[in-house]
This record gives C-alpha cells, sequence and structure tokens, in this order.
C-alpha cells in the first residue's frame, strides 16, 4: 500500500509536519543506480516515531535531495523509484546539521521485496564549516554527569567549566570557552536565548528528562546566530509523538567521602582541617508526551522537584545551605495541516534557599533567603508557503526575578562586619530585588534554490528583543530604633572597636552608609537583527556564507539612550567533502562574533543611582565619626563614549561635557564588542559511526569596554586598545556515536588563553575568591601622563600611584597581559559508556586539566583593595587535576517498550582532593587552598520509562 | 643550550607550553623613594634564578635578599628584596628597573621616581609613636646628617644621632622630655639649639611646656603638620 501511495508523490519536493528551524535537522542524499548513474525522480519519505505524518521529497535531475528541518533524534527514510528495489534506511538527525544518505538503487523488474539498509550512515555533515558537538539524549543519560544541561556541556571539547574561575571552587555553571570568560555564552531553549540580559550568565534550567538533544556551538557560528564569543548551547527539549512515551524517576544524591581536609579558613587567616563537604539531594522527574490527535495534536510535559541540603565546610552545620527547587514544561504542538504548525509552550522553575551564604563569614541571625522564579512562553508558528521554502515565526516572552533577602525579616537592624577576621554578624546587609525579561520575537524564511551556478539553501531572517531589568535595593540596618536606615557598623577589635551588637555603636570603628536617592535601577535594550545567510554547494564544496547585522540601543535616565551601534559581523566558511561520501572534511572558517553590551552596561554609567554610598570613620581624636570616602553616582557619573552620552554631558555640564570628549579622544569612542576568530579543521570517519579529526583555532577579542579615570574628575567608558583577549588552540577529537553498544566522545585541546582581562567589564578585579581580575581599570587609572606624573612625586603623592602598576601604556609596562585565569595548556576529556546485550550500562567520564593560571594580587592603598598584579597577570599554575566519575545501570525489561532502570553514579570516585582555588591576595593567607575537588559522592537513581 | 631554546618551542606546536612564562621583571614596590636612598624595595616578576641580581636607574640595587626555599616557597622565583642606594646626582627623576637573571635581563621603563629631598634634614616618620627614655628610636627622612645633627624630643636636651643607612636612616635614644605627655620630635644643628626641621614657626615645645630652645616663635597654622612625634608615659 505504501508503494501505491509514494506513486502519487507530487513532482516536485515537499514536506510535511516542520519547517526548518533552529532546533532542527535537515537529511540530504544522492540516488544512484547500480551503473552509478544518478536517479532522478526517486521518492524518498522520512518517517519516524517523532515526525507527524510523513516527510516527502523526490530527487531532481543530479539524483540529489534534501529534507529540510527534520527533528533531531532517529528516523527510518524510504527510497523508491520505479524499476527499482525500495531501500529503507536509519537515520539519525542531528540539530542544525545535514545527515548524508547516499544510495546505490539495485533494478528490478517488479516492485520487489524491500531491502533494508543496515549499514551506518556517515555522522560528518561535509556542508558545514561550523564546529559543534551534539550530545544526544542517548549520551547524556548514559554517562555519569550532573543532571543539567549545564554540566552536561564540560565534556565539550574546548569548553573549560569544571572550575568556576570568578569566584572560585567548583563550577557554577557557566564555563569559559575558546579563551572567553564566563560571560560570552548564549544558551538557547528551542531556538530562544534564554540568557540573563543583565549578568549574561545562563537564565533558565530545563528538565534533564525533557532534554532531546543539545547542541554545543564552539566556533564557526552560522549568522543565523548570535550574542555569543564564547560557545552557544541550543538546547532541544521532547516533543509530544504519535506514540504515547514518559518516565518517573527518582534520584538520591549524597557524598561519600568521610574525613576531613585542609582548607582555608580566612576567619583563622590559616588552613585548618574541616569535615569534607557533607550534602543528600532528592530529585523526582516525570515526563509524559504522546498524542491527543494523532498526526493532528501532540502534548509534552515535564516536571522536576528537587531538594538539597549540603553542608558547606565552613559553614556552621546546624543552619546548612538547604535548596527547594522545582521546573516544569508543558508543550502543545498542532499540526494544522501538513503546511502549517503551531506550538505553545510554557516553562516554570523556582528556587527557594535558606542559608544562601555559603562561605561560613555568615552568622545564622545574618544570613540571607535566596528566591528565584522563571516563567518562559513560546509560542512558534511555521508554514511552508510553498515547497522549497520555509518560513518561522517565533515569539515569546521570559521573566524572571531573583530575590535575596535577610532570613530574620528585620529592616531596622544593622549588619556589623568584623574587619580582623571578614565574619558578618546582626543581620544581612540587603533586601535585593531583581526583575528581568527578554520579550520578542523572530521571523526566519529559508528558500533552497537548486542548479544555479550550484544548489543554493538561502536562509534569511529578522529579530527584535526588548531585554529589561529592574533592581530594588533596600539597605537594613538603623543607627537607634527609628532612626535612619542603611547602616553597616564596623567592628575591629584588635584595634579597641568591640562595636557592641544592640549597643549605641559608638564604639565601632567606623560604618558605612547607604541611601536610597532615586527610583529603583531599571534598564532597557532594544536589538534589532537581521541576518542572510546561503549555504552554497558547488559539487563536494560547500560555501557558507553569511552575514549577521545587530543594531543594539541601551536606554537610561527613563528614556535616554546612551549607546546605539550597528555591528556588521561576517560569517564565512568553505566545507570541501574531499572523498565525495561526507567521510571526509575539509573545512576553513572565519567570522566576527559580536556580543551585546547589555543591561549591566547601561547601569554602569547610571546617572540614577539608587543610592549614595559613604564611609565613616572613628576619630579619636574629636570622638566623632568623619566621613572617609563617597561613592555619588550623581555627582560622579561615568561618561559613555557616544555621542549621545556625550552631547547628554554637553548639555548638563559642558565642562564636564568637553573634558570627557578629550577623553574619548585619547581612548576611543565606544564599538561593539567582538571577537574574530578562524579555524581550519579537518575530519575524517575512518570506522563506521566512529570519527576523528584535528582543528586548528585562533581568535582576539577587541573593543571591549572599560571605565577609565581621565583626570581623577572625569571617568569615562571607552574602548581602550589594551583591553583585550587572545586565543588559539590545537584539538584533537575522537567521537563515537551512538550503535545501541557503544559511544565516546574525547578530545585532547591544547591551548593559550591570554589577555588583559577575562571577562567583559560587568565585575572589579578585586577579590579574594577567585582568579578573576575582570577590569583592567586599575591599570588604566594609573596616571600616565609622564609629567603630570612626575607631579604626583614631586608634590608628595606618590602613595596615590603605589599599586597602580605602571604608566598605562598599551606596552604594558604593568604586567596586565598574561595568562587568563581559565588557562589551562593541556586538557584531556574521555567520555563514554558501553551497554550489554542484557541491558546493562557502564559510563565513565575522566578529564585532566594541566591547572589554570593564577596570580598574586597586591593591594592598591588608593582603593583600599588587591587590584595589583605585581608579577603579571596569570604567573602562576593550579596543579593538575584528574576527575574520574563511574555510571553502572541495568534496564529491566517489562514488556513493550516499558522499563525499569536502576541506575548508581560515582563522582569523583577516586576522591581526589587536588587544590582548585588559591587565595590570590598579597597577604600572610597567599596561595592558601580555597577549595578543593567536590569530594566522592554517589547518586543513586530509579526510572520508568514507557 | 641555544638548540634546546630554539628546538623546544618549534617542537611544541605553535610553541604553546614551552617554557609559557619564561623570565621577566614587572614592579618593584614602592615605586618611589628619597633620591637619599637606603630604600627597601621589594622586585618582583618571574622567573628569577638563584643568581637574580638588578639596577634602579643603572645603580645597582645593594643588600639582595631571596626567599628562603623553606619558608616562603611561594616567592621563590617570582620576587627578592634589596636596598636601593643614594643616587649620586642627588636629581629627581625617573629610573628604570632593570633585572638580570640566568643570564638574560629584563627592565621596565620607569618603574621608579627618585624624590627630591624637601627640606635638611626632613623628618618622614619614626619607627614607633610611643616611646620611654632609653628606648632605640629609628627616624626616616631624608638629608639628616648623623655627624653634624642632633635631635630634641620637645623639651628635652639634644641627643645625638647615629647613622642607621646614609643620611635617610638614623637612630637615636630616646631622651627625657621632663613629664609624659606628646612631643614634636625635632632635627637641630650640632648646638642643638637652632631647628633646623620642622620649620621655627612650628616650635618643637610648644604647646606642651616652655623649655631654653632659643625660639620665640610659636606653633601657628600648619607648620607642624607632618612632624612625627613621641607620647611618653602612655597618654593617648
Amino acid at each position: 500500500m505504501r508503494h501505491d501511495f509514494l506513486l502519487l508523490l507530487p513532482a516536485i519536493a515537499c514536506y510535511a509536519s516542520v519547517v526548518q528551524a533552529a532546533e532542527l535537522g535537515s537529511v540530504r542524499g544522492r540516488v544512484l543506480d547500480d551503473a552509478s548513474q544518478p536517479v532522478a525522480g526517486a521518492g524518498i519519505v522520512l518517517e519516524g516515531v517523532n515526525v507527524a505524518g510523513q516527510m516527502i521529497a523526490k530527487t531532481n535531475n543530479s539524483g540529489t535531495f534534501q529534507i529540510l528541518s527534520v527533528p533531531p533524534g532517529n528516523h527510518e527514510l524510504l527510497v523508491t523509484r520505479e524499476g527499482f528495489a525500495p531501500m529503507r534506511y536509519k537515520v539519525h538527525v542531528r540539530t542544525n546539521q545535514s545527515s548524508f544518505v547516499p544510495v546505490t538503487l539495485q533494478r528490478a523488474d517488479t516492485a520487489g521485496e524491500e531491502i533494508v539498509v543496515e549499514e551506518a550512515l556517515p555522522v560528518i555533515d561535509a556542508t558545514r564549516s561550523a564546529t559543534s558537538t551534539e550530545l544526544s539524549v542517548d549520551l547524556i543519560q548514559n554517562l555519569p554527569v550532573g543532571r543539567s544541561f549545564q554540566d552536561v556541556t564540560n565534556m565539550v571539547p574546548g569548553v573549560y567549566g569544571r572550575v568556576d574561575t570568578q569566584s572560585g571552587g567548583p563550577s557554577g555553571g557557566n564555563p569559559s570557552v575558546r579563551g572567553e570568560g564566563q560571560y560570552g555564552n548564549n544558551y538557547l531553549i528551542d531556538g530562544i536565548s534564554t540568557r540573563d540580559p543583565a549578568t549574561k550568565t545562563f537564565g533558565s534550567d530545563v528538565n534533564f528528562d525533557a532534554i532531546q538533544e543539545i547542541q554545543v556551538y564552539t566556533d564557526g557560528l552560522p549568522a543565523e546566530f548570535g550574542e555569543a564569543t564564547g560557545m552557544l548551547v541550543n538546547v532541544v527539549t521532547k516533543d509530544g509523538a504519535d506514540e504515547h512515551f514518559g518516565s518517573a524517576a527518582y534520584f538520591g544524591h549524597l557524598s561519600a567521602a568521610p574525613g576531613t581536609y585542609m582548607i582555608l579558613d580566612t576567619t583563622e587567616g590559616m588552613e585548618v582541617e574541616r569535615d569534607k563537604r557533607d550534602f543528600l539531594n532528592h530529585e523526582l522527574s516525570l515526563t509524559a508526551g504522546g498524542p491527543i490527535m494523532k498526526e493532528r495534536l501532540w502534548y509534552f510535559a515535564a516536571i522536576d522537584m528537587g531538594r538539597s541540603k549540603i553542608e558547606y565546610e565552613a559553614m556552621d552545620p546546624d543552619h546548612p545551605y538547604t535548596s527547594f527547587n522545582g521546573q516544569g514544561l508543558g508543550k502543545l504542538t498542532w499540526f494544522v495541516n501538513d503546511d502549517i504548525t503551531a506550538q505553545y509552550q510554557v516553562g516554570y522553575a523556582f528556587n527557594n534557599i535558606e542559608n544562601y551564604e555559603t562561605s561560613g563569614l555568615y552568622a545564622p541571625e545574618a544570613q540571607a533567603l535566596y528566591e528565584s522564579r522563571d516563567l518562559t512562553n513560546i509560542l512558534t508558528f511555521r508554514w511552508r508557503p510553498s515547497a522549497s521554502s520555509n518560513l518561522e515565526l517565533k515569539l515569546s516572552s521570559l521573566n524572571s526575578s531573583i530575590d535575596v533577602v535577610p532570613a530574620s525579616g528585620e529592616e531596622e537592624v544593622p549588619s556589623v562586619i568584623d574587619f580582623d577576621t571578614g565574619a558578618i554578624t546582626g543581620n544581612y546587609d540587603s533586601f535585593d530585588y531583581n526583575d528581568r525579561s527578554r520579550l520578542g520575537g523572530s521571523l526566519k524564511f529559508t528558500q533552497v534554490v537548486e542548479d544555479v551556478l550550484g544548489d543554493h539553501t538561502f536562509k534569511v531572517g529578522i529579530e527584535e528583543w526588548m531585554l529589561k531589568d529592574a533592581r530594588e535595593i533596600v539597605y537594613t540596618g538603623s543607627w537607634s530604633e527609628g532612626e535612619g536606615d542603611g547602616y553597616q557598623f564596623w567592628r575591629l577589635d584588635s584595634g579597641g572597636y568591640p562595636c557592641t551588637a544592640g549597643g549605641d555603636y559608638l564604639d565601632c570603628y567606623g560604618f558605612t552608609e547607604y541611601s536610597n536617592v532615586g527610583e529603583p535601577l531599571g534598564h532597557k535594550g532594544l536589538v534589532t537583527v537581521g541576518f542572510l545567510q546561503d549555504d552554497w554547494q558547488i559539487g563536494p564544496l560547500t560555501l557558507n556564507l553569511g552575514v549577521r547585522i545587530e543594531n543594539e540601543r541601551l536606554y537610561q535616565n527613563e528614556g535616554d539612550v546612551i549607546y546605539d551601534k550597528w555591528a556588521p559581523a561576517p560569517r564565512l566558511g568553505a566545507a570541501w567533502d574531499v572523498t565525495g561520501d561526507s567521510k571526509t572534511l575539509v573545512s576553513v572558517n572565519a567570522g566576527r562574533y559580536y556580543d551585546l553590551a547589555g543591561n549591566t552596561f547601561a547601569d554602569w554609567g547610571d546617572t540614577r543611582s539608587a543610592y549614595v554610598y559613604k564611609e565613616y570613620q572613628y576619630d579619636p581624636s574629636t570622638g566623632e565619626y568623619v566621613m572617609i570616602w563617597e561613592q555619588n553616582p550623581e555627582t560622579n557619573p561615568l561618561v559613555y563614549c557616544t555621542e549621545q552620552s556625550l552631547e547628554y554631558w554637553d548639555g548638563e555640564d559642558p565642562d564636564m561635557g568637553a573634558l570627557a570628549r578629550e577623553a574619548c579622544n585619547q581612548y576611543g569612542m565606544l564599538k561593539p564588542y567582538h571577537t574574530d576568530k578562524i579555524v581550519v579543521g579537518i575530519e575524517r570517519e575512518i570506522l563506521p559511526l566512529f570519527a576523528v579529526g584535528v582543528k586548528a583555532i585562533l581568535s582576539q577579542t577587541r573593543d571591549i569596554p572599560e571605565d577609565v579615570d581621565y583626570d581623577l574628575d572625569v571617568w569615562v567608558i571607552a574602548n581602550p586598545e589594551s583591553k583585550l583577549r587572545d586565543y588559539r588552540a590545537l584539538e584533537f577529537t575522537v567521537e563515537k556515536k551512538y550503535d545501541g553498544v557503544w559511544q565516546a566522545l574525547a578530545s585532547y585541546t591544547l591551548s593559550e588563553a591570554k589577555g588583559t582581562t577575562p571577562g567583559q567589564f560587568e565585575l572589579a578585579s578585586g577579590g579574594q575568591t577567585g582568579s578573576n581580575g575582570n577590569e583592567v581599570g586599575v591599570y588604566l587609572d594609573d596616571v600616565n601622563d609622564r609629567d603630570v606624573r612626575q607631579m604626583y612625586f614631586d608634590y608628595g603623592y606618590g602613595w596615590l600611584l603605589d599599586g597602580l602598576s605602571g604608566l598605562g601604556t598599551v606596552d604594558d609596562d604593568a604586567g596586565y597581559y598574561g595568562y587568563l585565569p581559565y588557562h589551562s595548556f593541556h586538557v584531556v576529556k574521555v567520555a563514554g559508556s558501553y551497554t550489554a546485550p542484557w541491558g546493562t550500562t557502564v559510563g565513565a567520564v575522566y578529564e585532566y586539566d594541566s591547572g589554570h593560571a593564577w596570580q598574586r594580587r597586591s593591594m592598591v592603598e588608593l582603593y583600599g583593595d588587591y587590584f595589583g598584579f605585581p608579577e603579571g597577570r596569570g604567573s602562576r599554575f593550579m596543579p593538575a587535576v584528574h576527575y574520574f566519575d563511574l555510571r553502572a545501570a541495568h534496564s529491566f525489561r517489562l514488556g513493550g517498550k516499558r522499563s525499569v532502570e536502576v541506575s548508581v553514579d560515582a563522582f569523583n570516585v577516586l576522591d581526589l582532593e587536588s587544590p582548585i582555588t588559591y587565595y590570590e591576595n598579597d597577604n600572610p593567607m597567599f596561595g592558601l587552598t580555597m577549595y578543593r575537588q567536590s569530594p566522592r559522592s554517589v547518586r543513586a537513581g530509579l526510572k520508568f520509562v514507557y | 643550550m641555544r638548540i634546546l631554546r630554539i628546538g623546544i618551542p618549534l617542537l611544541c606546536l605553535f610553541q604553546l607550553s614551552c617554557d609559557p612564562l619564561g623570565f621577566r621583571a614587572v614592579s618593584i614596590s614602592p615605586i618611589y623613594g628619597w633620591v637619599d636612598g637606603c630604600i627597601d624595595v621589594q622586585v618582583s616578576g618571574h622567573g628569577f634564578d638563584d643568581d637574580v641580581s638588578g639596577k634602579v636607574g643603572g645603580l645597582a640595587l645593594e643588600n639582595v635578599v631571596l626567599p628562603d626555599p623553606e619558608t616562603q616557597k611561594l616567592d621563590v622565583g617570582f620576587t627578592f628584596w634589596a636596598r636601593v642606594p643614594a643616587n649620586p646626582t642627588q636629581e629627581a627623576g625617573f629610573a628604570d628597573l632593570e633585572v638580570t637573571s640566568g643570564g638574560e635581563t629584563d627592565s621596565v621603563v620607569d618603574a621608579f621616581y627618585f624624590v627630591a629631598c624637601p627640606a635638611t634634614g626632613y623628618e618622614e616618620y619614626l619607627s614607633t609613636d610611643t616611646a620611654t627614655e632609653g628606648d632605640t628610636i629609628t627616624l626616616y627622612g631624608c638629608g639628616i646628617d648623623a655627624s653634624a645633627h642632633k635631635v630634641r624630643v620637645g623639651p628635652s636636651k639634644p641627643v645625638d644621632l647615629t647613622s642607621v643607612c646614609g643620611t635617610s636612616q638614623v637612630s637615636f635614644t630616646a631622651p627625657n622630655p621632663g613629664e609624659a605627655g606628646t612631643w614634636y620630635v625635632g632635627i637641630f644643628d650640632a648646638s642643638g639649639k637652632t631647628q633646623i626641621y620642622p620649620d621655627p614657626a612650628c616650635d618643637i615645645s610648644v604647646p606642651y611646656g616652655a623649655v631654653d630652645t632659643g625660639i620665640t616663635d610659636t606653633a601657628e597654622g600648619d607648620s607642624c603638620a607632618g612632624v612625627p612625634t613621641l607620647t611618653y608615659g602612655g597618654a593617648r
């Protein structure tokens, strides 16, 4: 019957169900007869459990075909032609990749018996020069990995994610990739960016069991994608299907490493023996999907609830960190007809944390509560206006709130910071309310054009996004009951200032006063994007040609535009299918990748600052507190080196405007921040499903914004030449795709990440807990005019320059150019699993890191913090670290598709304790171990699947 | 050695991971000091061998001290301590830092500044701000000639000075100022009667009590600002 139906196929290619989108892939092939001649007019039908109906095409005169917009996963492809035996192939489709099917039809007098081809199809997409790693559900569910998409990306070559080099300690879920910092990544869920507009970190979690595939681009991002100088993670969640499916699972995860280790206690000022981190996590996960109406209406839903209790090393065991969190996802897909699909999905996530501060410096009464809420809505329309074109419209809204408030709930009780130990008592210092949103949509159109100087797949699109953030901070602490607010007092017992809590606070060393002076901070960014790309196939050569044009407008001061920039980004590549069978690929790719300045950038120079910050210190000679520092953005603003901002200041304060123009001329008007990258690679499938590759990567990042002190009165945000990053690497990869038995993903990356700043511009370089040093501001804040500098020394103000490290020239006298904190020369990653015929699966993950860079930081008296790099940036390297995790699981078949899987994962099996963060400030604690590898832990799971 | 220096980077693709840091001078702290010298400094960078030495403005650093491999192992190869000698020209100005180690030399342009001495017998600070009679006190400053100058603490009798290092560090034995209190420390000529520093407008004995200093003006304005004091008798 099916063959009869195929004979009724229209004469031109057509597709059903779904059309081209960021979360889909494609299938292409070439049909030859047994004399190696092209077969025109052959019928192609693609079917699969998550394909509604059939996706249909027909070969052209060259015998080639292409089916766009295929959901990732395992499908079957049937090839028919009158006079030949039908042939059926198993095709695995990966997100944003084109799976190649070489077909050789056998002549038959009649329709003949269907030939099922068991031979594996090529795994290399020889039409693209971009580098991405596809983490299929088969891979991520069979390996010992954390149950989050963030953890899973750690196995991708070029991703440095095991250590949080920003704050110290184990990964915080925002890795550094290809020499870019933790803020250079973009996180898409079903084609929609969920990146936090303020922090530029991942914005939403996803139910792990709802993930169908994760695609991680590390190089050569096509023009369709942006907002990433590091990696772009494209998480594709499961959709409904014509058959019911689902799972119910419980996981218990607990520490399994009794004992102690030596770790720095900053209150003691030395390494002390501490119990290893003790924790217990529970997780319940439910998924369900299927047809409401077959081939017309599908549903998918997932719920995940978790509860964690963690006793961090330095915390009071009676007041552990506890978290109650959950995520929910719901999807409805309506196939209106063969050409039109509509889909709505909603996601919700929450996290409630008690005893949020884990450093051990916060007394129980000074602890904080953390609450986050995320709500995501995505509406997708897909339409095929003609047989060779597709149109997709996506509208989405993402809203999130993060509140960090005192556990005490008290507004009037002040917090007291102990200057001897850093300990905080009394109360938490503020109620911090944050709201963020991303609203907008995209319209993308795909057109296939054949036989015009080769075959083309054009894709053109526009996007418009509104990114908003709002923050309200209410500082706690009254001097006395009912008298003012926003006071934090300073204790210095060693100096005779006990600062008695609950007293009159006249025995304190000093205090900080925050006063609210304006409305809660809020910023808006409007992002407009247009892109055009053409995958132009000329025989074995495919040119990937694209350009992406982005415009970002940032608003502050109730509507003032302070930044309005256009950024054209070419994306060019060439992929050569050397052997013509999609098994040997030589590629080169070069492109420019812009990132948004982002909402925090608008906050940076906001003159409506929500508070004025003042510091007072006790003067024994007068018995009174004297103000020693004031930070008031209304009187000391940052001026953006943009025409809009300079014109604003010309009107507000012409003298300031004139000085700011001088400064901007010296340091450069703001330009969009970008990375330029070139990648050359070769990849060869040496055995079925088994490919090896090597690539060389060279990139540089420039035009990173920086605040520069021009003359101690005027500060500007400009593009100093000396703020830059360089990266180069040689990377070897081995990948074995899953065949139901075994799979592997391994890589060796030899790389060098250097620069004068690891981040963008959001965070200060000081701080004891990490290897950051984000700004080069201190270096550039140095007085760099030789004559002026001489005056400082001659008039007795040399101390103001001490510790600033140099003349602030691009020659880097100050040693600010060096190895960045996430730099590691050698990283080896091996992950794989084996499934025995009787249903037992063993998985393992190993990672070797030769040690990331760190450095000594020196005190800069002017700022009262450790901002200097006396030995140069990245002058030291951490010890090498090995990570080894194991998994064993057995699946009990219950009949039909039903099964129960019992699993045990062991993380850090050998319970290795290598230091991963040293204390960097130049005082007696320098070089002591702040964090070690996470101790051994075990996760047990029970999962029912149907 | 030459073969290794050329060959190892060539063997390493892109020269990656081969002697990644090497030798480099980065900073000197503090970044300025009197032309009189005797400035204790810390020179930092990386790749310092045991034979490391340095110069500031072409003047060899004295008293080079290397980190103790047992107790200061984190400093080994990264730093050394030394003393900047007096600038023989006595001219203020920028000076380059030059560090030599393992046969290589690296320099940091204008890394240090020689500051001219603002006055003869200029006092900057004392080794302590409290004293009892008989304590040895070190006075830091510049232009203090131990053989030609004496010191008085408030109304005390003049006491002799001993050079600790050139004319920028001298020591004296705390004299008896007559009564407890906080007293200015002044530099006098060899007779002990003519106040050289601070300016005579700052009567070092005022306001704590008159004594036969030969000075008739009283302290006013800022002329006493910054002059070091010693407190006797535990008063604050």
